[in-house]
């Protein structure tokens, strides 16, 4: 009798068929043997210090003397030109090494650091490195995100020094090993860097962030846009600076702005709050009290300070959220291309002037000025933003040591760091190199990093950015007056600094 | 096979186990990708977790947070609601753009394409291309205000103006779709009804009111279920073009959401919005089934 196939058995026998396959696409369970790390290589000696180079004093800080007069001046600092200790060559079958390397997307520092790959593959052909970056928000979220899932993370990342207490309270971060450096303890590591660069980085003595550069804010401007307004004098106050800003604006025949006289940053956290809080403290105020455990945004200095910030746009009309002017993405895109004349940031937009013109020349088309200040009596103290950015090591890596040398690798080049990427070297003895005679905007930056104040260390820094941000474009589109944004935002960040973690 | 592995069942039984067999992708799907992580984030809902360490059950106080001390969650409450609701017309819109493509013309294909084409744009490419539509310096608001010698309006960076922006970008996406969906329920009608209507002496008000609104009633019904149950999941123009700003007037529920998870890290917090728009939306769309079908009734 032949046999009739029903359409069951098909049916059954096309599941069991289905079921098969599925159970062959099941990956395999791994067979290999781990391989043993390779015991780390020896740090090498420290180069001895320069000829006529004095030694700073034990836990001192070699500060950096302020250079005077216009003509470019060499900081006269006199400390000891250390350096990284020399990248030690691989021992032969050295194992690999497969570190994940993140950053922002900060254009000259995404060709610095892709530059460095290559060289350190060079040195050390054992060690490769992943690379990525993305914008500040994206950047931040995907580090906090990854080091929760415990996957995908990278062994290191940069992020703002504002990030560190955040870090540390979700133990995201490990220490920063001496050893990277060639040194045998953290206050020795700790001493290879200027005092008023590890504030907040370092934490029971112990560093958790390395600074790679270390900015204040300082007023950059266009010469020739600043003559064609007929504005003879640099403003040196918030009234001069507005003043000009109301000159220097451009508008159509409606009275849109066509080009700003002196634009803000909108729509993220970060920078809003860097210039707000020196503006604080220079009338005498703080945006928090000094435990971290009260915020005093509405308190009388924190709201003149406001009003002032937000009149810009508000009332002056020299600032325009929103502005944007197509295929220019970035600030220094924005200045070097004629539709800023002026702004206030940090000592790296040197150098990306120049990656985004290399025509606009210093002197010629654009110079820096002290940033401005409160007027007269107003002014309580002399100050400016402070912020560093730091190469952070996460905690769960197993590759933290050999990050850290790609990080000591990096740090040790500070003319790359300094003239590629604009940033001011953290890492004590550049100030003597032959290089910063090239640098005649240098001495007006080291001068500001003098008077400048970081903005409070605390975990909760994410909600006070956001409320601050929150409150700003409160006032800014009319929602609320300036005492009760002020509040509101006040009761709001005071509510998260009694959160638990 | 199954015969031999599980012997003296029934033919049922066997033709039931089979039929499992091809369902269990589809429901093993479902389990992880849906169910799990709803059940998930109930669980968090109850929990304080910050990205670290593991969860520390807190009871109820997320949600009395949300309900009672948040000032963010009944701004963002309104603010939604003000959008959904401002999308209404456009059903509306929708069907009368079907009724009229019900209709034989010439062109009739090209202009039903032109009408769709917005639907198959990536929200993000959409939200982008307004944005510079709207740009207040560059884009085509400020040229036309530039004509009339007026100042542009800033649309995105404005309070007032930024809900019915981002309300007609969501008519421009959307309206194409809900049309087609509306046509497939006007082409069920059958033309026998009209035909009885007009012999009756019936005007074309008079016909739609009383034939095609009762019989597309369970397209009515599915249309406003899924444009309201979308309106209310609405992320990614938000987030494009505002991200909830300025000062939160744009600040739809799943912005809100997205901030505490992620801004702000409190993943606990975060769950408790979600259930609680979940809620909402399950009881909104139950309301809407029983209005819409007693009606039919």
């Amino acid at each position: 009798m032949s046999r009739i196939h029903s359409r069951r058995s098909v049916l059954g026998a096309f599941g069991v068929g289905l079921l098969g396959a599925l159970a062959a696409c099941a990956p395999p369970q791994p067979t290999f043997t781990p391989v043993p790390p390779t015991a780390a290589p020896k740090p090498t000696d420290v180069p001895k210090p320069a000829a006529g180079a004095s030694t700073p004093a034990t836990g001192g800080a070699t500060t950096p003397a302020p250079a005077t007069g216009g003509a470019a001046t060499q900081p006269t600092a006199a400390a000891p030109a250390v350096a990284a200790p020399a990248v030690s060559k691989p021992a032969a079958g050295a194992a690999p090494v497969k570190l994940v390397f993140w950053t922002h997307n900060y254009q000259p520092l995404i060709a610095y650091t892709e530059k460095k790959i290559k060289e350190y593959k060079q040195e050390l052909p054992n060690v490769d490195i992943e690379y990525s970056n993305t914008d500040v928000p994206s950047h931040e979220r995907r580090i906090v995100t990854t080091l929760a899932a415990g996957a995908g993370f990278p062994d290191g990342f940069n992020s703002g020094e504002y990030w560190v207490a955040m870090h540390n309270e979700k133990k995201n971060i490990q220490t920063i090993p001496p050893e990277a450096f060639g040194k045998s303890s953290p206050a020795e590591l700790n001493s290879l860097f200027y005092d008023y660069a590890l504030p907040g980085l370092v934490v029971e003595g112990k560093m958790y962030a390395m600074p790679i550069e270390w900015n204040a804010l300082s007023l950059y401007y266009n010469v020739k846009w600043f003559a064609k307004a007929g504005i003879t004098k640099v403003p040196t106050d918030w009234n001069e600076l507005t003043e000009a800003a109301v000159k220097l604006t451009e508008r159509d025949s409606a009275g849109n702005i066509q080009k700003p006289g002196y634009q803000l940053t909108y729509n993220q956290t970060e920078w809003p709050l860097k210039r707000l809080n020196p503006m604080i403290v220079g009338l005498g105020g703080s945006l928090l009290n000094a435990e971290g455990t009260e915020c005093f945004l509405n308190k009388p200095e924190a709201i003149e300070a406001i009003q002032q910030y937000t009149d810009w746009t508000a009332k002056h009309k020299v600032s325009m959220k929103g502005y944007q002017v197509p295929n220019l993405n970035n600030s220094q895109s924005l200045m070097a291309g004629g539709y800023y004349p002026m702004q206030t940031t940090g000592p790296y937009f040197a150098a990306a002037l120049k990656s985004a013109n290399a025509n606009f020349k210093f002197g010629e088309d654009w110079n820096v000025a002290p940033p401005p200040q409160w007027p007269g009596a107003k002014a309580k103290k002399q100050t400016t933003a402070l912020w560093r950015w730091a190469l952070y090591l996460s905690a769960p890596s197993k590759s933290g040591l050999d990050m850290a040398k790609f990080f000591s690798f990096v740090l040790k080049d500070w003319k790359g760091v300094h003239t590629e990427v604009g940033f001011i070297p953290s890492l004590k003895g550049w100030e003597n190199e032959a290089y910063t005679k090239e640098m005649p905007w240098l001495p007006q930056q080291m001068k500001d990093l003098q008077i400048a104040v970081p903005v409070p260390q605390t975990p909760r820094y994410p909600e006070i950015a956001q409320a601050n941000l929150e409150m700003i474009e409160r006032i800014e589109s009319g929602q609320a007056k300036v005492q009760d944004a002020a509040n509101e935002a006040t009761k709001r960040i005071n509510d998260a600094l009694k959160t638990k973690p | 096979m199954l015969r031999a592995l599980l012997p003296g069942r029934s033919p049922v039984f066997y033709q039931n186990l089979v039929g499992l067999f091809f369902a269990v992708p589809a429901v093993g799907f479902l389990l992880v990708f849906n169910i799990y992580p709803l059940l998930n984030a109930i669980y968090l809902s109850f929990h304080s977790w910050n990205l670290s360490g593991t969860p520390r059950f807190i009871g109820l106080e997320n949600y009395t947070q949300a309900l009672t001390e948040d000032l963010d969650f009944w701004r963002s409450v309104r603010v939604t609601f003000s959008y959904t609701f401002g999308l209404v017309p456009g059903f509306g819109v929708a069907l009368l753009l079907a009724i009229l493509f019900n209709r034989p013309f010439r062109g009739k294909e090209i202009l039903r394409t032109i009408y769709f084409t917005p639907v198959v744009i990536s929200w993000v490419i959409a939200s982008l291309v307004w944005n510079s539509v709207l740009h207040p310096s560059f884009g085509l608001n400020a040229q036309f205000f530039r004509l009339f010698g007026m100042q542009s309006i800033s649309f995105f960076t404005d309070p007032t103006w930024v809900v019915p922006a981002l309300i007609l970008l969501s008519l421009w996406k959307g309206v194409g779709y809900w049309m087609v969906i509306f046509l497939a329920g006007l082409q069920g009608v059958p033309n026998e009804y009209y035909e009885a209507a007009s012999v009756d002496g019936a005007n074309p008000w008079q016909k739609f009111r009383n034939i095609t609104l009762p019989l597309l009633r369970p397209t009515i019904l599915f249309v406003s279920v899924i444009g309201f149950i979308n309106a209310f999941q609405a992320f990614v123009p938000v987030f494009i073009l505002t991200k909830g700003g300025p000062a939160g007037a744009s600040r739809v529920f799943p912005v809100l959401i997205y901030d505490a998870a992620f801004t702000y890290f409190k993943m606990g917090y975060a769950s408790a919005l979600a259930v609680l728009l979940f809620i909402f939306l399950a009881v909104l769309s139950l309301i809407q089934m029983r209005a819409l079908r007693s009606e039919a009734n």
